[in-house]
């Protein structure tokens, strides 16, 4: 009876975090921030804040956020940009801006052709396919 | 005679003093330096001892250790319950074991000589620890079954606080693991690698978006809270027939995890290290559970400590105890399932429903654990839980309601209701290169097997085969779930369970060979225990060597035999995975070996065990010539212990020639050859296995490499990152090509830190090709991957036909004969 107890204290105890859900990819990403993180990884968890952001409220996210993050995938210098410009462009079509949305999947298909064909297949992009005139898969 | 003459004068009887005679010729002949050589394809041994003075001492020492032990011996026993002059009698009869120990410096001298082979010395000089433990322990049980009254069984009373200390004790090994790791590989570091990123990848998955699709975590490349943020992880996933993107692994393992990694990325302590806190639990919880099933088959608690020690200490669980695989959590599950259907009674069904949960849980690890699963099944049945109602559903409801839904889990994500070969497992699940490559890799490989890490288990399979028959019922059951889990892993293409540390998929397997050692220890004669602890002593030095430099367990490395002079496990035992030898000799090698742990299987199942001095001595001769053979056999089938493949073992003779004392006489034993002191010593590194483009070999096989005229000058050879002891060195090369002009064409270094230290440089011109180039340069301290590097200035071809390094020993230690 007491392993039975302190298993489920435990199991309760632990769960508490889980609970979060979504809220975890902000609360991540809000520690990254505070660590200072230097270029070229510090547009990941920009990334992440605007992501949970967008899904918090129906895709809407301040243009300056969104300026923000395109500055700074214009300096990125690190490695696989094609998959953040990739995250971008669902962020701004999310937004509303399509025109914005061509462009980043303009420079990720720059960066990498093969990859950004490859991830476009999935079922995120079909709500947009065609107003992006992005194939079918 | 009186009792004072009697502890004087008795000493000198034949057996103490042959003993004593042992010890020191065992002890002063370890202390000289061994090089072997292999001119004209015969093999030469230079003995090289320190001066004979010390080497007297060193054995004068020996024996007078021995002489004081047997002092101490003789008293002790006459204290016992034996009238004196038995006592005396039998104290000096326990002696003869050590005449053994001759068998010693007689193999390493005499098999090479009539040009058997090398093997039994490089047993001898590696290996001796272990030849003195064997015979020091033989002595003692000898000594110990001289008063037989001693051997009293231990009490089988129950003492309650022992359980949670067991648990907590194996919790802190499995932290004190962690707390290295972390410290060898930071929490991003280079220890992840295999399955591990992808399991965490799904388990960030599940823990923030709170489904399986790993779009948004590969796009926002979340990887990084976890690993190298340049590093890209795909989860090794595949498209669902939705266009989904999920994991090839199944979601078990990812569900238990994401509670504590939730709890890292909110606390911001590093999910990787929150989320490994439950494999520790885990891994207590599977200790704890080894521990009361061994305490109920043997009712003792000492034996069920051995095994619980096991199942913690040994490798694999010890390793695994600290790595996000679904291993650990599938030993814990299987044998405390099996544990709960053991003990529940009719009417228990609180118990049957945890085991059946436990059961049915397995099968979302990994379907190779179906098969655990199905036979925890019959167990239930087996045990009668069939009889009622409420039994029956209690287990068999959660399996029959995890079957659907791991299957409507297959349909969905994969289009295919049962598990597919291709879904991962490269397309089969049985090995396409023949059955007996996973079955005796797994056990002896050298770089991926289980026993060259953890030998103790040999002595588990031996206590098994006890348990089998003394309580057939039970044994049988425990027999059947490790085999299962041998088995299943042993057929798999991926035997060896891809990039990570050795015996992966024995690690379910554990928990059912630790009450092994139980039963072993329980019912077997009380050679189980001395052959116990030969080899807790080797599995304890392996495991402190893996925790010494964890990384070098990825990637098919052959680890262990990196402190050894010879290449005893390189050479010596299969290696499949880091192919270097034919599939062919591999299986040789396999038999050869196994065939070794059967006899100390077999040897360990002869029933009773009395005073029998001789009988331990004949025993202890017969053990070292079986290992000598062996070697012997696989070192004339194999590459043989004189081919040198890997610098780590000359190095090791660099740093033992450097701590010699020296000055003593040498022997040379086999043919006359190149003079010892440089041939002997010399590291070659040949330019074909170091070069890189536009080098190439100048023909198949061969050792140089040529490099075309170039338009501008380019590294063509780097990369041996040596570890050296402290010292002088001198490297050679040997480069040739049809410019002699005076200009530049080359050029010879020698770097650190990967070519930002450079610590000598050498330019070459074209009047100096031809002849040998040579580099010297002085390391007080000692090198960490330092590399030889050439270069051409792309005037003309070049060829570089050899290179090598060699140590300037202060003085000619190694002396020409």
């Amino acid at each position: 009876m007491v392993i039975v107890l302190s298993v489920l204290v435990l199991a309760v105890a632990v769960s508490g975090a889980f609970y979060k859900g979504p809220a975890l990819r902000q609360k991540a990403a809000q520690h990254r921030l505070a660590q200072h993180w230097a270029p070229p990884y510090r547009v990941l968890p920009l990334l992440g804040l605007a992501h949970a952001a967008s899904l918090a409220d129906a895709g809407r996210l301040p243009r300056a956020d969104l300026d923000r993050l395109w500055r700074e995938m214009k300096s990125y210098k690190g490695t696989y940009p094609v998959l953040l410009w990739l995250e971008l462009a669902w962020l701004e079509v999310r937004a509303g801006h399509q025109q914005m949305a061509r462009q980043a999947l303009v420079r990720a298909r720059q960066a990498d052709a093969k990859l950004y064909n490859f991830w476009l297949r999935h079922k995120r992009w079909d709500p947009w396919r065609t107003q992006l005139g992005l194939p079918e898969p | 005679m009186s009792q004072g003459d009697s502890k004087t004068v008795g000493y000198w009887q034949p057996a103490t003093l042959l003993a004593g005679f042992s010890w020191a010729v065992f002890a002063a002949s370890r202390w000289a330096l061994v090089m072997t050589t292999k001119p004209d394809g015969q093999v030469a041994v230079l003995w090289v001892w320190p001066p004979w003075w010390q080497t007297v001492a060193i054995g004068l020492g020996a024996w007078l250790l021995q002489f004081l032990v047997a002092l101490w011996q003789r008293g002790w026993l006459a204290q016992q319950a034996l009238d004196r002059p038995q006592a005396y009698r039998r104290a000096y009869r326990a002696w003869w074991p050590c005449l053994a120990l001759l068998l010693v410096p007689l193999m390493e001298l005499c098999w090479p000589l009539y040009g058997f082979s090398t093997a039994p010395l490089a047993l001898g000089r590696e290996a001796w620890p272990l030849a003195a433990l064997a015979v020091a322990a033989a002595v003692l049980l000898q000594t110990r079954l001289a008063a037989p009254e001693l051997l009293r069984r231990g009490r089988s009373d129950h003492r309650l606080w022992l359980a949670p200390l067991v648990f907590l004790l194996a919790l802190g090994v499995f932290a004190g693991v962690g707390v290295r790791l972390n410290e060898v590989s930071g929490q991003t570091g280079y220890l992840m690698a295999g399955d591990e990123p992808s399991y965490l990848l799904g388990t960030h998955s599940l823990a923030v978006d709170r489904d399986l699709d790993l779009l948004d975590n590969i796009l926002l490349r979340e990887n990084s809270y976890f690993s190298d943020p340049a590093r890209l992880v795909l989860g090794h996933g595949t498209w669902t027939p939705d266009r989904s993107w999920v994991s090839n692994h199944r979601p078990g393992l990812p569900a238990l995890l994401s509670p504590f990694y939730a709890w890292g990325l909110y606390s911001d302590l590093g999910p990787r290290k929150l989320a490994t806190i439950l494999v520790w639990l885990l891994g207590a919880w599977m200790v704890l559970e080894v521990f009361w099933l061994a305490r109920f088959y043997t009712g003792r608690e000492g034996p069920a400590l051995l095994s619980a020690a096991a199942a913690a200490l040994a490798l694999p669980g010890l390793l695994y105890s600290n790595l996000l695989f679904p291993e650990m959590a599938a030993a814990a599950f299987s044998v405390a399932a099996f544990r709960r259907l053991r003990m529940a009674q009719p009417g228990q069904y609180g118990m049957l429903l945890l085991a059946g949960v436990l059961a049915a849980y397995l099968a979302w690890f990994h379907e190779r654990f179906i098969l655990l699963s199905v036979l925890l099944a019959f167990y239930a049945l087996v045990r009668g839980h069939w009889r009622s109602f409420g039994g029956v559903m209690a287990f068999f409801l959660p399996c029959i309601v995890s079957a659907w839904l791991l299957s409507t889990y297959f349909s969905h994500l994969y289009g295919t209701p049962l598990p597919d070969p291709h879904i991962h497992a490269q397309g089969a699940y049985l090995n396409p290169r023949g059955a007996w490559e996973g079955l005796s890799g797994l056990w002896v490989d050298a770089g991926e097997g289980l026993l060259p890490y953890s030998p103790i288990w040999m002595a588990a399979v031996a206590g098994l085969i006890w348990l089998l028959r003394r309580r057939p019922g039970d044994g049988f059951w425990v027999l059947l779930m490790a085999l299962a889990t041998y088995l299943t892993a042993g057929l798999y293409a991926d035997w060896f369970g891809g990039i990570n540390p050795p015996a992966r998929y024995l690690v379910a397997a554990v928990p059912f060979l630790a009450l092994g050692m139980a039963a072993g220890a329980r019912w077997a004669p009380r050679r189980f225990m001395l052959v116990t602890v030969m080899l807790a002593v080797l599995t304890v030095a392996a495991a402190a060597f893996v925790m010494h430099y964890p990384s070098a367990v990825y990637g098919h490395s052959v680890v262990l035999g990196q402190g050894l002079q010879f290449p005893l496990v390189e050479n010596l035992l299969p290696a499949y995975i880091f192919a270097h030898q034919q599939p062919a000799l591999n299986a040789q090698l396999g038999l050869i070996w196994l065939c070794v742990a059967g006899v100390v299987v077999l040897a360990l199942q002869v029933d009773g065990q009395r005073f029998s001095p001789i009988s331990a001595l004949i025993c202890l001769l017969g053990a070292f010539l079986v290992v000598a053979g062996a070697a012997t056999a696989a070192d004339r089938i194999g590459p043989g212990l004189t081919a040198y493949r890997n610098p780590a073992h000359r190095i090791a003779l660099w740093e033992r020639a450097r701590v010699f004392p020296g000055e003593g006489p040498s022997w040379r034993v086999g043919p006359a050859g190149p003079q010892p002191q440089e041939a002997l010593l010399e590291l070659s590194l040949p330019p074909a296995r170091y070069s890189r483009f536009p080098a190439k070999p100048v023909s198949e096989g061969a050792e140089a490499v040529t490099v075309p005229p170039l338009a501008a000058p380019k590294l063509f050879l780097w990369g041996q990152y040596l570890n050296l002891p402290p010292g002088r060195y001198q490297v050679t090369a040997r480069l040739s090509g049809p410019y002699r002009g005076p200009q530049l064409v080359a050029w010879l270094d020698v770097s650190l830190d990967k070519g930002r230290q450079v610590l000598t440089r050498s330019q070459v011109s074209g009047q100096q090709l031809g002849k040998p180039l040579v580099l010297e340069f002085d390391l007080p301290r000692g090198a960490r991957h330092l590399e030889v590097r050439v270069g051409t200035t792309g005037r003309d071809r070049l060829v570089l036909h050899s290179l090598s390094i060699v140590p300037r020993l202060k003085s000619a230690r190694a002396r020409t004969p």
